[in-house]
Formats: structure tokens, C-alpha cells, sequence
């Protein structure tokens, strides 16, 4: 065993709460922020010892408060935190997506105020890409940010902004140059959320939870400084944190609860001999299912990997793409074996982990749309990684 | 053991080329023009057949890593080289054989003057009973049993037989003390029925080790076909894309259409998750790891469905010229069908994994 795993099980041993060894439920998740909660104290108390090694952000450089580690350590510690069931310390659309952005086009300045804030939880933000008329297509955005010397005067609308109403800033594609062709006049903007003008609506999804918002900007200044890039090259910029956010949803299985295993379910279904599932045709879908999943997380895994080595590339849109379909395939075999217990909406008639597994399964629909659909992420895999023609 | 990244991709460069070589994929029916000998140690000179031995064993030190990357290669061309049982038998020769069989046999096994075969699978579906009986006698054992579709079972100097004793366990046999009987296989590879009619081998001829060696020789020959498997699918993929680019209809390349873009888009989902159930059984190959049976049977299910559905459209992709006997879709095809049915089909896969898993 090399030094460095051997230290790394040492201080996960004197470090991890017993309680954060056990599957997360989604209360639980630590997302941090201004209003950061932590319905289970122990969840705090994990993230301030993490936060202390730097590994919320392993390969960050120390300077911004990461852990410096290199991308055969950050392998090590992250096989070590599988191997002793840890939850992960920090759920953070700052550390998944804009971080790495930051570490590559933010000014020394951008980078030692946004990224620290981040390693620690302090500061939680969201995504502001989508707009009404621009979904797939999304360079037609028009939400606009004009100079007015000393500071962008922004209006416009996003939607489908992840948690909106609980971060408290987002990262934005604006419009600077109306005139220009639709990449070329898109610009990347920090929004401090408290700031005059900006409002909040969350969307009511068809599994009735809102995890998604409308964000709306009504002449809402920005300080010059909070351009990250060049103005008018936010494109560049953008596709590379998408690159990062489909290789996150993915990674974080859409925020899905993992704790039900589906065989469990099977055999509460079919009735169990022997301890495993009495129907044989039904324990091979269970098993040709759970195959699948597994192959998709070694992928996922991969591309961390690659992504750590300082490359974001040709699996992200592959992991994108089987994710979301191992996340669905799920859900419906979760329905399916529930039969009709698993179709009730709410009530006391219904047994509460049943009715969380239709939400789940209708949640789970979102998928293959949220992050790039899954027909654009073939696109993106015909065209740049297969080379076909136009 | 590990080996990095920089010496692992110059190994599949150099393979990569010689077999293009030597060994290319050709259309037509009938039995694959087998490698001669000749081409054969010259592979194994290259430290091929060596791969995953440890250099103070003898061998080149790059792991099953190593082993796979090279596997990989081969089956790119889907070519018939006995890489994949030398390899492993090497391997588990130099890990578990006795003394006798590590002076006698090794050197052969890694440079390739002997060849081996993997005698493990038994009766149609390559399923998991084992019905091949060793039984002591007078200070040996006699082997009793029937193998079949045994990889140049009817060329191969020595084989690594699994048998029935009071537990599993793997001898090793010598090629002309067994009946071998060749088989005219639909991909043309050189297959052999393998009978053991009471077969004598020394007590060491066993190999030895902790665990049930056959659960680990059958998880690391899985992993290996894999390899070969994904490389298949790699190839294959690559000449199905050419052909997207090149052949046009409706005054258009077809490649162009996305009912064909996004089809071409599936199969490479489904090569790279393939691709990373092989790498990660490989790492556990090489670290000895307790769930390598898992991980076997992982990439080797992964590797199946990919190859099945990448050679399927394969043959439909390239229209009428794919149903014919100058192209080589109708090879990959074949050698594709053949694969997936080695050590044991998805179906069996699958079922096997449920037992491991607990359901």
C-alpha cells in the first residue's frame, strides 16, 4: 500500500462519522451556501474536517484552498471514501462546474474571491444557461447585459435554474453583442443573487417536487469586474462547464436516492427462495440491470479521471448519455415491481418508500433532458467524436 | 504491479502495427488462414506471451493491463493467435505452478515455443458445472472428461485443464496425452473438442493456490476474451464510420443523416462502457483482487453487448455489401457471435452475477 493511501485511511478512520457511512437520504444532502442546514449534525462536523484537508476540492491548488493533490492521489482518496461507504462532504454546483472554469479563464483576482468561498462551502450558486426560446439551442440565448461604464445593466429570463431559490449567486450566459452571430456575442457573468432587480420562481415538476426555477432580471447592475473571460468569448467558456455538468449529473446519479436497491424490491415482488429472487426471468433482468448501472459508474469514473489529468472530452457525453439511462431504466423497474402500490400520489394508504419511488421515477423522466438531452448528446458524440458529416 | 500509461500506449502502438501486418482481418468464408508458427514466436519474441509475468519470473512485467492492451490489438483484426491462452497460462503457471512445471514449461509458454490452450469450458452454453472428474491414483491423477470449443485446443502443447477433485481445481496436461477433435466453427477460428479418457498427469502438474483457481483462471480468460472483444468493436465501429463518410446516396454522404448518426453514437456508448468494465477487471487482475470474478463476468457481459449490437449494425449499415462474402462485416459477425458464446453467454452472465450479489 503507498504512503499516501495509507495516511488517507488513517485520517478517514479518525475523521468519518458513523452516520455519514450509511446511504445519504435526500434531507441530508450538505449543499452549504448563506442558509447551509445540516438536519444531521455529524454532516457538518464531516465537511469541517474535509474543508480542513482541502478535499472538498482535492485537485484544487492549496492556494485557493484545494487540496493539491494530484490526479493518481485524488484517484486514492476518492477509492478510499468508496471503500468506507463516505457520503460525499459537500454537494456543490461551484465545485462540479464552475471551479474549474474559474481555474482556467478567471483572472488571479476572480480566483482567489470566488474559489475559496467555494472549497468551503460558503458561497452556494446555480446555473443560469436556459431561456424560454433557448433550450437545445442554446446560443440563441437574448437575456442581455448592456455597459454602462461602471457596471452591466442585465435583463432578461433564464429557466430551469437548479436550486435558484436557495443559491446565492449564479453564473450566467448574457448577450453583449446583439449584433454579432449568436456565439459570438455571448459573454460569462457572476450575479450575486441579492442584488436589486433579481427574482426567484421555482417550477412545480410533474413529480411534484421544484427543484428547478425561473429566474428573472429586471436592470439589474453587475460590477464590471465579475466578466469571467474575454467579453463576447463566453462560449468557449460555456461549453466547457457543460462538458463538467454532464459529467456531474452523472456522477451524483441525477441527486437520485440510492439506498432502496432495486434487487430488494424484486424480491419483495416475486418472494425469495433461498434468498434470492424466486422468478428467474425477473432476477436476470434485476441482475442485466444492475450490470449496466455498475459499467456506467466505472465510466463516470473514468472520465473524472481524465478530467483530473486535465482533459474533458469524448466520455463526458457518453456518460451523460447511459446515466440518464440507467437512472430511468430504474425508476420503471422500481414502478413496475411496485405494481399498482408504486402509482399512488400521496396519503396514508400508501406506504411513505413506495411513494418515493414514483417520485423518483417520475423525476427521473427529467434526465435525459436536463444538462443537454440525450439527442444532443449523440450529436455531440456523432459529430465530435465520430467525425460524422453535416 | 503497474505499468504506465506512456509504456502501455507505446506497447499497443508497436501492436497495433504488427498485427495489421501480419495478421489482418480478410473477408471470406472458411477457416481463418491460422497464424503459422513462425509469425507466431515472433510475436511472442516481442514479449507478447510474457506480458502479465513479473520480470523476476521471467517475464516483461506488464501486467494483465499489459496483457489486455495487447489482446485488445489482436482482437481488433479478429486474428486466431494463441495470445490470449499463452498469456494467462504463463501468468498462472509462474503465480501457482509447482517447481517442475515452472522450470519445464515456462520458458516455452513465454516465448512462445510451446503453445497453450484453455481447457475450460464444457458442453454448449460453456456453463458453470464442471462434470471433468480428477481422481488420484498412484501418487498423480487421472483426468476424465469432455471439454469443448477449447481455443487451438488441436494445435496446443500444453493445456490448462479444470477439474472435479474434491474442490475445482487446474492441472496441467500435456497436448498429446489428449483427443483433440477439431471443430469447422462458423468464424472459421480453430476450435477443438477436447476429450480426457483418462489422461494421467504428476500430482505436479496441479496447480496450486489459495481460493478456487478455476473461479480465478475462468474470470481472468473472461477478461482477456473481453479485451479481445472490445478491440473487435473498436475496429469495427471505425470501419463502419469510414464507410458514413464515404458512401453516398440521395446525392449525400449517409453518414450525414442523423437517423444513422445517432445509431453510430449508441454503439460507441455502449464500446466505451464495454471499455471500462475491461480496464477495471484488468486493475483487479493485477492487484489480486477478491471481486475479480465479478469484474470478469462485468466485462465480459459489457464487452458482449456491445460487440453484438456494434457487429449487427455492421452488417445492415454497409446495405447489400455487408451480406456478402467479400466483406468482412460477415467475419466480425461470425467471430463476434462466437465470442459471446465463450465462457459462457449473457444470459448465463447475468445469472451468475445475481448469485455472486446475493439475489
Amino acid at each position: 500500500m503507498s504512503d499516501f493511501r495509507a495516511e488517507v485511511r488513517e485520517w478517514i478512520a479518525a475523521n468519518l462519522p458513523d452516520s455519514i457511512r450509511t446511504p445519504m437520504p435526500e434531507e441530508e444532502i450538505p449543499w452549504g451556501g448563506r442558509n447551509a442546514s445540516f438536519p444531521n449534525p455529524q454532516s457538518r462536523q464531516w465537511l469541517e474536517a474535509v474543508i480542513a484537508k482541502g478535499w472538498t476540492a482535492p485537485t484544487w491548488p492549496a492556494a485557493y484552498g484545494g487540496g493539491g493533490l494530484d490526479a493518481a492521489q485524488a484517484m486514492i482518496l476518492q477509492e478510499e471514501l468508496e471503500r468506507a461507504n463516505a457520503r460525499p462532504a459537500l454537494f456543490s454546483f461551484g465545485l462540479w462546474m464552475l471551479g474549474p472554469v474559474l481555474l482556467e479563464y478567471g483572472t488571479e483576482e476572480q480566483k482567489q474571491r470566488f474559489l475559496p468561498p467555494i472549497v468551503r462551502g460558503e458561497i452556494r450558486w446555480c446555473q443560469g444557461y436556459s431561456e424560454p426560446g433557448a433550450g437545445s439551442d442554446l446560443a440563441s440565448l437574448r437575456t442581455r447585459a448592456e455597459d454602462k461604464g461602471d457596471h452591466w445593466l442585465v435583463n432578461g429570463q433564464k429557466v430551469w435554474t437548479t436550486y435558484a431559490d436557495k443559491a446565492d449567486w449564479i453564473f450566467a450566459l448574457v448577450r453583449t453583442d446583439p449584433a454579432a452571430p449568436k456565439h459570438q456575442g455571448i459573454s460569462f457573468l457572476l450575479i450575486d443573487l441579492r442584488t436589486p432587480g433579481v427574482s426567484v420562481r421555482p417550477i412545480e415538476l410533474i413529480s411534484g417536487s421544484s427543484p428547478f426555477c425561473e429566474t428573472f432580471f429586471d436592470d439589474v447592475k453587475v460590477p464590471k469586474e465579475n466578466m469571467v473571460g474575454p467579453l463576447n468569448g463566453g462560449w468557449t467558456i460555456a461549453k466547457k462547464l457543460l462538458q463538467y455538468e454532464r459529467q456531474n449529473v452523472s456522477a451524483v446519479g441525477f441527486g437520485g436516492d440510492r439506498s432502496v436497491r432495486i434487487e430488494d424490491l424484486a424480491k419483495q415482488a416475486a418472494g425469495e427462495v433461498d434468498g434470492r429472487i424466486a422468478d428467474g426471468a425477473l432476477r436476470n433482468r434485476i441482475a442485466r440491470h444492475n450490470l449496466y448501472d455498475r459499467a456506467v459508474d466505472l465510466t463516470t469514473r473514468r472520465s473524472q479521471i481524465d478530467t483530473d489529468s486535465g482533459s474533458v472530452g469524448a466520455l463526458t457525453s457518453v456518460v451523460k448519455y447511459a446515466s440518464a439511462k440507467a437512472n430511468q431504466a430504474r425508476g420503471e423497474l422500481a414502478v413496475e415491481l411496485l405494481g399498482l402500490d408504486g402509482l399512488g400520489w400521496s396519503g396514508g394508504n400508501f406506504d411513505p418508500r413506495d411513494l418515493a419511488e414514483t417520485r423518483k421515477w417520475l423525476r427521473s423522466k427529467g434526465n435525459s433532458i436536463e444538462g443537454g438531452t440525450s439527442e444532443i448528446n449523440l450529436n455531440v458524440i456523432s459529430k465530435r467524436v465520430l467525425g460524422l458529416p453535416d | 504491479m503497474t505499468v504506465s500509461a506512456d509504456d502501455l500506449q507505446m506497447l499497443e502502438d508497436t501492436a497495433r502495427l504488427w498485427v495489421r501486418e501480419n495478421a489482418p482481418a480478410r473477408a471470406g468464408l472458411g477457416r481463418d488462414p491460422a497464424l503459422g508458427p513462425a509469425q507466431w514466436r515472433a510475436a511472442a519474441e516481442m514479449g507478447w506471451a510474457a506480458a502479465a509475468v513479473p520480470e523476476e519470473a521471467g517475464g516483461a512485467g506488464f501486467g494483465f493491463a499489459g496483457l489486455g492492451a495487447l489482446l485488445s490489438e489482436v482482437g481488433r483484426e479478429i486474428a486466431d493467435m494463441p495470445l490470449l491462452a499463452n498469456g494467462i497460462a504463463a501468468a498462472l503457471v509462474a503465480r501457482h505452478g509447482s517447481d517442475k512445471a515452472r522450470a519445464d514449461l515456462l520458458p516455452g509458454l513465454l516465448d512462445g515455443r510451446l503453445r497453450a490452450a484453455l481447457a475450460i469450458g464444457e458442453g454448449a452454453h460453456h456453463g458453470s458445472a464442471l462434470a471433468t472428474i480428477a481422481r488420484q491414483q498412484d501418487g498423480g491423477w487421472v483426468l476424465e472428461g469432455r471439454k469443448s470449443w477449447v481455443a487451438g485446443g488441436a494445435q496446443a502443447d500444453v493445456l490448462l485443464v479444470a477439474a472435479r477433485g474434491d474442490r475445482p481445481m487446474l492441472f496441467l496436461a500435456d497436448g498429446k496425452a489428449v483427443k483433440a477433435e477439431a471443430i469447422d466453427s462458423v468464424d472459421g477460428r480453430a476450435f477443438a473438442h477436447v476429450l480426457l479418457d483418462g489422461v494421467m498427469v504428476a500430482e505436479d502438474a496441479l496447480l496450486v493456490g489459495n481460493g478456487d483457481l478455476v473461479a480465478h483462471a475462468t474470470g481472468l480468460a473472461r477478461i482477456g476474451l473481453a479485451a479481445e472483444m472490445v478491440g473487435a468493436g473498436e475496429r469495427a465501429l471505425e470501419i463502419i464510420v469510414d464507410y458514413l463518410k464515404t458512401r453516398e446516396q440521395f446525392g449525400r454522404k449517409i453518414g450525414s443523416f442523423q437517423a444513422l448518426q445517432h445509431r453510430a453514437a449508441l454503439m460507441l456508448v455502449d464500446l466505451e462502457l464495454a471499455r471500462s468494465c475491461v480496464q477495471a477487471a484488468l486493475a483487479a487482475a493485477d492487484e489480486e483482487r477478491e471481486d475479480l470474478e465479478e469484474l470478469a463476468i462485468l466485462a465480459k457481459y459489457m464487452a458482449g453487448e456491445a460487440i453484438h449490437l456494434i457487429s449487427t449494425e455492421m452488417v445492415q449499415m454497409h446495405g447489400g455489401i455487408g451480406m456478402t462474402a467479400e466483406h468482412v462485416a460477415g467475419n466480425y459477425i461470425k467471430w463476434a457471435r462466437v465470442s459471446e458464446a465463450l465462457l459462457g453467454g449473457n444470459a448465463l452472465l447475468a445469472e451468475r452475477y445475481a448469485t455472486i450479489r446475493g439475489y
